[in-house]
């Protein structure tokens, strides 16, 4: 059962956007990670709960096609140990993270169209493969679809929202 | 910049991509222009070099509401790119109104009639634009059905950029504002090639 999720008007939250192949993780309270218009892309978000410790991975598409020198926070495969790594940098034990995950939207839907790409199933295939790997498994997903998504993460409380563009914001 | 000007000034080899989509454009309007049956003309043409994370914030940030016309283009081997058209939601309202034959300020939501119509738009727009490409290129190249979206900028676009952000940070997109005499609609035509696509 979703629970309608309102946002306080704090002004001394600080919003961190993620923007397309990045990841943030931060310790500070009042910041609040945010992936604005996911849709075949995927935000991994990593809580815990005990050190208030919050990280977020945009992530672009499921494997980097031999580019060097490219961000390893855009593809799936590398995206998701960075996430887990700089967690444990920053003090987090691993077996207390939640792992939330949100995207992975098909926009492109019409009759005939091939879907060539499929990033966002593919996206999500990879990254459920990476933390099934480190043996994690999500505490909550909103995936699928063709609808966009734009994803919050509170670190004071690790409250998740998903927001899409016709509804209102929703706790995961 | 006056692009039938400037691609007959131009040697046939030095011909860039800039120029090329350009005159693809304008073949596009002229397509619209028949399928409107009266005369749309292309009023303000910019191509700019886009760095490809930025786009999004062309069209007011990641979380606007957009309506995008997506078409696959297929050349020999798989896909070897894609045509999005963007506008706003009222200036796609507009163009349906303008293509119908409306009132303008009739069409308000997006529904089966007026996806058609953007669709049939994507669809004339997207082959006289490759009819274009092909003839300069030699390349065969046949475009797909289209895909009539409304949603936020980022998830409307984030799949067709992540595929170009595989090969390249930076792409070409083409600001255009069109119209009839009476009426003008403004849209951003984005060509976005895989690198098989690219002549230089």
């Amino acid at each position: 059962m979703a629970v309608v999720f309102s946002e306080t008007a704090a002004p001394e939250q600080e919003l961190h956007v993620v923007g397309m192949g990045d990841l943030v993780v931060t310790d500070s309270p009042d910041a609040v990670l945010s992936c604005i218009g996911l849709g075949s892309c995927v935000a991994v978000c990593a809580y815990d709960k005990r050190e208030k410790i919050g990280g977020m991975a945009h992530i672009v598409l499921p494997q980097n096609y031999g580019i060097p020198g490219k961000s390893e926070a855009k593809y799936a495969d590398t995206a998701v140990p960075l996430l887990l790594n700089e967690m444990t940098k920053k003090g987090c034990i691993k077996r207390w993270l939640t792992i939330k995950i949100a995207g992975g939207a098909q926009m492109t839907l019409s009759p005939g169209l091939r879907d060539t790409f499929k990033t966002g199933e593919r996206n999500l295939e990879q990254i459920m493969s990476m933390l099934r790997r480190e043996n994690i498994t999500p505490a909550a997903a909103d995936t699928g679809g063709s609808i966009g998504r734009t994803v919050k993460m509170y670190v004071r409380t690790g409250q998740v929202t998903v927001k899409t563009a016709y509804g209102s914001a929703r706790e995961i | 910049m006056d692009l039938r000007k400037g691609i007959q000034e131009i040697d046939f080899a030095d011909m860039n991509m800039a120029g090329l989509f350009g005159e693809g454009v304008n073949n596009a309007i002229e397509g619209l222009s028949q399928m409107a049956g009266r005369e749309v003309k292309v009023v303000s043409m910019d191509i700019k070099k886009v760095q490809v994370k930025d786009i999004p914030d062309l069209f007011g940030g990641p979380e606007a509401l957009i309506i995008a016309i997506y078409v696959e283009i297929f050349g020999k081997a798989n896909a070897n790119g894609h045509m999005v058209v963007v506008y706003k939601p009222e200036v796609a309202f507009g163009l349906v109104d303008l293509l119908l034959d409306q009132q303008s300020g009739s069409t308000t939501e997006l529904n089966d009639m007026e996806n058609s119509t953007l669709g049939e738009v994507g669809n004339i727009m997207g082959s006289f634009f490759l009819n274009y490409l092909s003839d300069t290129t030699g390349q065969r190249l046949k475009p797909s059905p289209p895909a009539v979206m409304m949603d936020m900028a980022g998830a409307v676009l984030d799949s067709t950029l992540a595929n170009i952000l595989a090969y390249s940070d930076e792409t070409y997109i083409v600001d255009t504002v069109f119209g009839t005499k009476d009426r003008q609609v403004s849209g951003t035509f984005m060509i976005i090639p895989n690198p098989s696509l690219e002549v230089s």
